[in-house]
């Protein structure tokens, strides 16, 4: 019996010691929660920001004025819609359409690569007035050949193409003299999709981008621009292509259009591209409110960055008029150089 | 050829006793682990679980010193509290090879051993809900300082503890802001370095109360914990608890 309290005793001493010695680890370790008051979180955001957000050098936003602006109007008793408010305002500054800010309360997401300009894209028309309410479908493309032309358009790339449906467009697509691929209002989504559609127009494995990483926290530290290369796979189609864009393609669309742009064969009309050229990634800050920052800077082969758009070779506006009388003189003139 | 391997082997055992003494171990166990990282390239909040693990070691203890080899494994989703839609899948391997110089006399009270070895980590996470950056690692090779106390109630009873620190480690960790996901230490463009206490820090200790049930077969109630810190670019820190049952048996 006595030897038993003596085990008992040593047990609790021993396990008191490791349990005060592994929260004292805990601690140093600063394994607790993170503060969630107002200024906490909007200096993490801004941290995080000027750590990670790979295309300050490219915005001309003097980051570290945007902290004195924006943290004066900061203070622990404002509202969290308040918060949100002054976060989304800073954000904005960099006129970035893959800066967005998630919470329960809102979402915001930079518009302004398309909101301002003509909108230049009208799908009831093309469907009523350009394919009769009459058209194929192969997974999220629509497509219909007219007098010889073939008209497909890939309205996301967030929505996924299989090799197999890709090559059934262009199977049946390989009489046609021409091939118009609109992928206006295409605000991007899977890269992989775009991949996938451009590697049936070539022939040869073919450059189509360049990539820089962030190496360091430095707003200037970049990696080597990495260099990003496409092969040829499943049906190819090399007859004359009209790529038609508008503001509203960002993202992968205008990753697309960077891939299409260097192709002998291709023609771009309509309106520049909306840009966004760099991938975006995530970061949850800690009051549980989404960041998502550009985290890497695309350019051409050339290296030229292309996050403010791809210019096109023919640039025609869509009037309110002829929209109101069903027209698409994008589409009419794409159509006409191709016969 | 055959021939050979046995006398190598047995030569191997006799230098490995250092006399007469030579006893084999084999002590597989489950726990439940709670683990608990924060790895401030995704969030600065920590994902916290309760997950299983598994663990085995392998010892060998002749008359003056004791080598072991042993594998952890704990794996599971870990998630943010209050935000149960983020969720982190976590691999977490911990491998060891330990020599100890034993202490004290045998069938004294309290007994002990002192040396060192190699540690291997490795830490794989991915998160599903984030995009892109959806993929992470952290490996660490190390050599360590290692110690080991027990103190015997009677001929049933014991209570041990283990405990480890690196000294130096070969640290392996994804590029920094790379967008691809990236989860192995093989991949193209890791950052590596030999690091010391600011760089890699990690804590590791295990205390067991066993209780003898045979002449050959111990029972065993441990509870260990494991700490690890990365200052670096991508700042990484975790905190693993667990409670299991081994058994532990002489071969």
């Amino acid at each position: 019996m006595h030897d038993r309290h003596w085990v008992i005793k040593i047990i609790g001493v021993l396990l008191t010691a490791a349990m005060l010695t592994t929260t004292g680890c805990e601690k140093a370790l600063n394994l607790k929660d993170p503060a969630t008051n107002a200024t906490a979180v909007f200096d993490e955001l801004w941290t995080v920001m000027d750590k990670h957000y790979s295309l300050f050098p490219y915005k001309g936003v003097n980051w570290d004025s945007s902290y004195d602006q924006f943290r004066a109007k900061v203070h622990d008793g404002m509202s969290q819609t308040e918060l949100f408010n002054v976060l989304s305002e800073m954000l904005s500054t960099l006129r970035d359409g893959h800066v967005t800010l998630s919470s329960p309360i809102d979402t915001f997401t930079y518009l302004g690569f398309y909101k301002p300009y003509p909108y230049n894209f009208n799908y009831d028309n093309i469907v009523h007035t350009y394919l009769g309410n009459e058209y194929s479908s192969s997974g999220p493309i629509i497509y219909k050949i007219a007098s010889g032309v073939g008209y497909l358009y890939y309205k996301s790339f967030a929505n996924d193409i299989t090799d197999q449906q890709i090559d059934k467009v262009l199977t049946d697509m390989a009489q046609t003299k021409g091939l118009i691929v609109d992928v206006r209002n295409n605000t991007g989504g899977g890269t992989e999709n775009a991949d996938r559609v451009f590697q049936r127009l070539i022939t040869a494995r073919t450059l189509v981008k360049l990539e820089m990483n962030k190496k360091g926290p430095g707003h200037g530290d970049y990696t080597d621009p990495q260099p990003y290369y496409l092969s040829p796979a499943g049906t190819h189609y090399g007859n004359p292509i009209v790529v038609l864009t508008n503001r509203s393609c960002f993202s992968a669309c205008n990753d697309f259009v960077l891939y299409l742009s260097g192709l002998s064969n291709v023609q771009q009309i309509g309106d520049q591209t909306g840009g966004g050229g760099g991938i975006p990634r995530d970061y949850i800050l800690s009051n549980g409110w989404k960041l998502q920052y550009t985290a890497t800077v695309t350019l051409t082969p050339g290296k030229v960055p292309v996050e403010n758009g791809i210019d096109p070779d023919i640039d025609i506006t869509i009037t309110p008029t002829d929209e109101t009388n069903g027209k698409d003189p994008i589409l009419e003139k794409a159509f006409q150089s191709l016969q | 050829m055959v021939h050979l391997i046995k006398i190598w082997y047995a030569m191997i055992l006799l230098l490995m006793s250092g006399g007469c003494f030579a006893q084999w171990k084999i002590a597989p166990g489950f726990a439940l682990v709670r683990s608990s990282i924060t790895d401030k390239d995704f969030s600065a909040v920590p994902f916290s679980s309760y997950v299983p693990g598994a663990s085995l070691s392998i010892s060998y203890e002749g008359d003056r010193s004791i080598h072991a080899l042993s594998f952890n494994y704990a794996w599971g989703s870990l998630k943010m509290p209050n935000q149960e839609e983020y969720k982190v899948t976590s691999k977490f391997f911990d491998g060891a090879y330990t020599w100890l110089y034993k202490l004290g006399a045998a069938g004294a009270a309290w007994t002990g051993g002192a040396g060192g070895g190699l540690q291997v980590l490795y830490n794989s996470r991915t998160y599903p809900g984030i995009i892109n950056n959806n993929a992470s690692f952290d490996f660490a090779a190390s050599l360590a300082l290692a110690g080991a106390l027990t103190y015997s109630f009677n001929n049933e009873w014991s209570l041990s503890d283990q405990a480890g620190i690196p000294l130096v480690s070969w640290m392996i960790h994804p590029p920094y802001g790379e967008e691809s996901a990236v989860s192995s230490p093989g991949g193209e463009g890791n950052r590596q370095k030999i690091a010391g206490f600011s760089s890699f820090l990690r804590l590791k200790n295990t205390m067991s109360l066993n209780r003898q049930l045979s002449s050959r077969g111990t029972l065993c109630l441990a509870y260990g914990w494991d700490y690890y810190r990365i200052n670096e670019l991508r700042e990484v820190r975790q905190a693993v608890h667990s409670l299991g049952i081994i058994y532990r048996l002489t071969l």
